[in-house]
């Protein structure tokens, strides 16, 4: 029964959103899936800096190299710069696309004279004839010129005589060009295939005649110096050329990072470096993987080289590693995360986590700005990234007057239809909702569009965002609306910046202690005075025709009968159960025979009846179909009489409310009225009713009464074996919360302490002491319960 | 006759010998070489290179060494201590590699192994002591699966090198003799450390504890190999953040411990933020830091005497050259485990 339940549990879950799903996909998407992450750093670098922008896992997925990558110029940068070596060829009149095409998807057919390119047309037309026959030579090469092997055992075996050949023909050809550009084309083709036949000294005499003291450096020079580094003697040398290689030569950064030898001092390398900018790529290299701080290598970098272009990547690394550090557990609750490569979800002790190092970021954070504030964005290549670092970093501080200020500044010129302003928008959005005063936020509508593009492009991370801060100035009503609009996806695995987060003050409504999904954050989170606010406000909006109205109030209007359950629900928590009575009439009794939610499975059995024995069984005379509603209704009669001072079966009527009281516990059949999970596992789940529901504090109280006011023998003693038993799970629920507030206590220790519980039992005792042969008959014969009950029977 | 010959018994001999396991260093640190020459190591087993398997050549050397004694960036003297040393070449086979190799490829493994070997050897060829290498260890942490085609690798790999042959050795294939084989090598290296798995119990040493070791050792009579004998030496430190494990820390260039506060025997809590190799330490991540002392490794001396019964030259070595391994034991304690050897 309890596995049936655990399984009809996650499907109720898996009703409302793939929750199961998630918990799976949660841990496989890895630690990114907590990380905050706003400022998106493609837009302020090199593209091709993708794979090494901050994140939790070891590389960031590159787009790739295709047409539709260079459409979208998301392609390497050396890419695009050898398609404006071609073009200012052909003083740019192809264009940039047919370039393309031609150089790196076309087929034979094309380097025909008739084809239908612009930029073969164009050799073709300007009779450029050495450069069509190089190009019809890459082609009839390509296969080899592609063949990346290597020869691990170095044998120098395999593709010796194809590449020599090859090596030699192009030798012969450059005796005969004449054309400077198309020599270092054939050079560097052959330096590339000597690399890899281990010719190094082909490959060195190469590179000095075609690139060596060339003032004029362009891409080929360094995809030649590329090969070169390989087989430099000189390791320190090797260094900076590899951090040259990074700065200029991008496309070959996963071979870069093999080239350049952490283990050698930087020292060394900077003693070889020729000039400042050479010392500042080896500055930059040194920093570009630093999960810390990184502003030293920044400030260096910058000082020695104030135009890198791996500047703005260094910088924008920072601000992201920032916004982990201080949004991902402000926001969510979670650590950073930081670059676990290997993480699972676990218990993250606040004390040593979020306000002090938050603090303390927020510290380094003022060291950022005071370094971004300080350099000359004259000098730098992309002044933009920069000034949004700045604006940015100002928000980082809390200082969100002036980020706001500096952002709007920075979107003014800027058209709507611009992806940085997209950007902006979304900071701007951040630091609008930080300004208002605790108590008086509300959704700007400023904003109001872009979280309706946030939710069409499944940004759900910037909804959450404002969510939670809304919830943190007190708005829960907004708060709530807005967490109803993320996560929605169909499809669960499609891309999209998903949000999971954890409750500030460690509450628990599902087997999961991270939240994904509106209703189970309501659920442990909201009090019931905010979900009458927000019921209201659903109520006081039923008419309003705005867009964002309309899009806002959606998803709750649509489950505004499961609000007054779960209000309902959160008055029984409390015990209010006129209040819950009215509530759950709200609610239309579809609802509890929704095959969509397993209220029918869970709420039919009789909640007035339990024994001595059975936790989470039906009785065997249920025959009726409870709801939430009718439960309560009948708890309400039979607690009246029970208290009418002239009522002569108030004994019995409080041991049927005690019966009610007791399955409405983790231990019963109607668990459904407290919670919407049930677990066999003790969950530490900090709600408010935990005494009631694992301590089974009403229903020990109710016993007690029936105890009080019972006249037979037999019915007495019924009533206080139920007083023990109830005192049984109060002691168990105060030795789990010792468990959960020790974390050092061992299972061992736990399961000792729990062997005692009997002992500790009062109501034990004293019914074992006074009445020994009913105890002894009240454990050991399974009928004795209804035997002892019927002496009461009305 | 017959009785001198089997009376007469050679005298035990400990040889002094480290493993060296860097392949991104060009030569020995000064401390290093400084340790090598006090306690009068005549062994190195240098880790040459690593067998990964590779989908286009079936299986690659990987992890290369970088050492070149002969190396001057470092402004080596001629007369270093490495040039009197007996190199070793080793070479690790990882388990995977070996998986659904047919014959002929595993004489391509071992003909390409020993090329390789041969090749890098040739960085040492000035040794003082040898004439070009003499021994060849491999070190494989074979299973049942692959017990047949590791020993055919091994059979090939003397085959082709003509030179004396040994491997490393396990606990578990050393106890379990009849299940696990016995590899046809010349000797074998019974490696006496990492007996449990690293992360299976949190208030035990995974680099050796006594009571694991004895109950490896207890109950095995008369291995059919010529042992020696290897001793970890090193320590290492596991990362604990959101409580799970994250990994290995490299050893520390620096002493960490003043940023850590102890809450446990073995355990440490970060209490500063710093960066070890590629992982940033939080305030509050744990760090499990598993070291031994020089008692606890005197007393798995004792031990291995007691149920293995070493004669003639026994080489022990140390697992592994390294300076930050220095940092937990001291010259004198590391000349103890080699003269605690035979002392009876």
């Amino acid at each position: 029964m309890r596995v049936l339940i655990a399984f009809i549990v996650a499907f109720f879950v898996s009703s409302l959103t793939p929750m199961q799903a998630c918990g799976v996909h949660y841990f496989m998407e890895g630690a990114d899936a907590v990380r905050m992450c706003f400022v998106k750093p493609y837009l302020f670098h090199k593209y091709d800096y993708v794979p090494f922008t901050y994140t939790a896992s070891y590389f960031n997925g590159f787009g790739g190299t295709s047409l539709e990558h260079f459409q979208r110029d998301s392609i390497h940068s050396s890419v695009a710069q050898n398609i404006a070596l071609w073009r200012k060829r052909c003083k740019n009149i192809p264009s940039a696309t047919d370039t393309y095409w031609a150089l790196y998807e076309s087929e034979k057919e094309i380097f025909e004279e008739d084809s239908e390119n612009s930029f073969i047309r164009y050799l073709y037309a300007n009779k450029d004839e050495e450069a069509i026959e190089y190009l019809k030579f890459i082609q009839k090469y390509a296969s080899l010129n592609n063949l990346n092997v290597e020869d691990p055992w170095e044998r120098n075996r395999g593709y010796g005589n194809l590449q020599n050949n090859l090596i030699q023909a192009i030798k012969d050809k450059l005796t005969i060009i004449k054309d400077e550009d198309l020599k270092q084309r054939y050079a560097f083709i052959a330096i590339r295939i000597s690399y890899y036949s281990g010719d190094v000294k082909t490959l060195k005499a190469l590179y000095k005649s075609h690139f060596t003291n060339k003032t004029e450096k362009n891409i080929l020079t360094y995809w030649a110096m590329y090969y070169h580094a390989w087989v430099l003697d000189n390791d320190a040398r090797q260094n900076v050329e590899a951090a040259l290689l990074l700065e200029h030569a991008s496309d070959k950064l996963y071979g870069i990072r093999g080239l350049y030898d952490h283990a050698m001092p930087m020292d060394s390398a900077l003693a070889v470096a020729k000039n400042d900018a050479e010392r500042a790529a080896v500055w930059a290299f040194e920093t570009y993987r630093n999960p810390a701080k990184g502003l030293d290598g920044l400030r260096k970098s910058y000082a020695l080289n104030p135009s890198a272009t791996m500047l703005s990547f260094l910088l924008i690394r920072e601000i992201n590693k920032l916004e982990d550090w201080i949004l991902t557990p402000y926001y969510t609750d979670y650590a950073p995360a930081l670059s676990r490569y290997y993480w699972k979800e676990g218990d993250y002790e606040k004390s040593l986590s979020n306000e002090n190092r938050i603090k303390r970021d927020r510290g380094y954070a003022r060291e950022l700005l005071a370094f971004v504030k300080s350099i000359d964005s004259s000098q730098v290549e992309n002044p933009m990234a920069w000034q949004v670092a700045e604006a940015y970093l100002y928000f980082l501080v809390e200082d969100y007057k002036t980020a706001l200020l500096k952002l709007e500044t920075l979107q003014e010129p800027l058209m709507p239809e611009m992806v940085l302003y997209e950007q902006l928008s979304i900071l701007k959005a951040l630091a609008n909702i930080h300004l208002q005063p605790y108590g008086k936020a509300a959704i700007p509508v400023s904003i109001q569009q872009l979280l309706m593009e946030a939710s069409e492009s499944k940004n759900y991370k910037l909804l959450f965002a404002i969510a939670r801060e809304l919830e943190y100035k007190g708005n829960t009503t907004d708060a709530a609306l807005l967490l109803s609009k993320i996560n929605r996806g169909d499809d669960y695995y499609e891309d999209g910046e998903r949000a999971f987060w954890r409750s500030k003050r460690n509450r628990v409504s599902t087997y999961w202690n991270f939240y994904y999904n509106y209703f189970f954050y309501l659920d442990a989170e909201y009090s019931a005075a905010q979900m009458e606010t927000l019921i209201a406000s659903i109520k006081a909006k039923e008419k309003s025709h705005d867009g964002f109205t309309l899009w806002l109030y959606s998803s709750l209007k649509a489950d505004e009968m499961r609000l007054y359950d779960l209000l309902g629900t959160k008055y029984i928590r409390n015990n209010q159960l006129k209040k819950a009575l009215v509530t759950f009439e709200q609610v239309d009794t579809s609802l509890w025979f929704s095959d969509k939610y397993p209220y029918k499975t869970f709420l039919n059995a009789n909640p007035f009846y339990t024994n001595f024995y059975m936790e989470h069984k039906k009785s065997k005379a249920d025959t009726i179909v409870f709801t939430k509603t009718s439960i309560t209704r009948q708890l309400i009669e039979y607690l009246e009489k029970a208290e009418d001072p002239f009522n002569q079966d108030r004994d019995y009527y409080y041991f049927l409310a005690a019966q009610c009281y007791f399955n409405m516990t983790q231990y019963g059949n109607s668990w459904m009225m407290h919670r919407y999970y049930w677990s066999n596992y003790d969950i530490n789940a900090n709600l408010e009713d935990d005494e009631d529901y694992y301590g089974c504090r009403l229903a020990q109280q109710h016993y007690q009464m029936a105890y009080n006011f019972a006249k037979g023998k037999k019915f007495k003693i019924l009533c206080q074996a139920m007083v023990a038993r109830c005192e049984n799970y109060r002691l168990k629920n105060r030795l789990n919360s010792k468990r959960w507030s020790s974390p050092g206590w061992s299972w061992a220790e736990y399961e000792r302490q729990l062997e005692k519980l009997d002992e500790k039992n009062s109501a034990y005792n004293q019914l074992m002491k006074n009445n020994p042969k009913d105890y002894e008959e009240l454990r050991s014969n399974c009928y004795a319960f209804d035997q002892y009950l019927a002496t009461r029977m009305k | 006759m017959l009785c001198v010959s089997s009376c007469i018994k050679e005298e035990p001999r400990a040889v002094h010998a480290f493993y060296y396991w860097k392949n991104n260093q060009y030569g020995f640190s000064g401390q290093e070489e400084a340790l090598m020459r006090s306690t009068k190591t005549e062994k190195l087993y240098v880790k040459f290179f690593e067998v990964s398997p590779d989908l286009l050549f079936t299986a690659i050397p990987t992890a290369k060494t970088k050492l070149k004694p002969s190396y001057d960036r470092y402004e080596r003297k001629k007369d270093s201590i490495q040039m009197e040393l007996e190199i070793i070449p080793t070479v690790f086979i990882k388990t995977e590699a070996l998986l659904n190799l047919s014959k002929p490829k595993l004489d391509s493994l071992a003909d390409n192994i020993v090329f390789l070997v041969g090749k890098y050897y040739q960085r040492f060829e000035h040794q003082k002591r040898t004439k070009g290498w003499e021994e060849i260890q491999l070190d494989c942490d074979w299973t049942v699966n692959t017990k047949e085609n590791y020993f055919y690798l091994l059979k090939k790999v003397k085959e082709f090198s003509k030179k004396k042959i040994s491997c490393t050795l396990r606990l578990y294939p050393y106890k379990y003799a009849n299940k696990m084989g016995v590899p046809p090598v010349d000797r074998a290296m019974l490696m006496c450390y990492n007996l449990i798995s690293p992360l299976g119990n949190e208030n035990k040493n995974s680099i050796l504890d006594l009571k694991e070791l004895e109950a490896y050792l207890k109950g095995v009579e008369n291995y059919p190999l010529a042992l020696d004998i290897a001793l970890p030496i090193f320590y290492w430190m596991q990362l604990y953040q959101n409580q799970s494990f994250v990994g290995l820390l490299p050893p520390a260039e620096v002493d960490l411990l003043s940023d850590l506060k102890e809450m446990k025997p073995m355990w440490y809590r970060v209490t500063k933020d710093r960066v070890v190799g590629t992982h940033y330490l939080r305030e509050g991540d744990d760090l499990k830091i598993e070291r031994l002392s020089a008692e606890e490794i005197i007393g798995a001396i004792a031990l291995i005497e007691k149920y293995i019964s070493l004669s003639g030259e026994t080489t022990i070595a140390l697992f592994h050259l390294d300076d930050n391994n220095l940092k937990n034991f001291d010259n004198e304690s590391i000349n103890s485990f080699y003269s605690s050897f035979f002392r009876k």
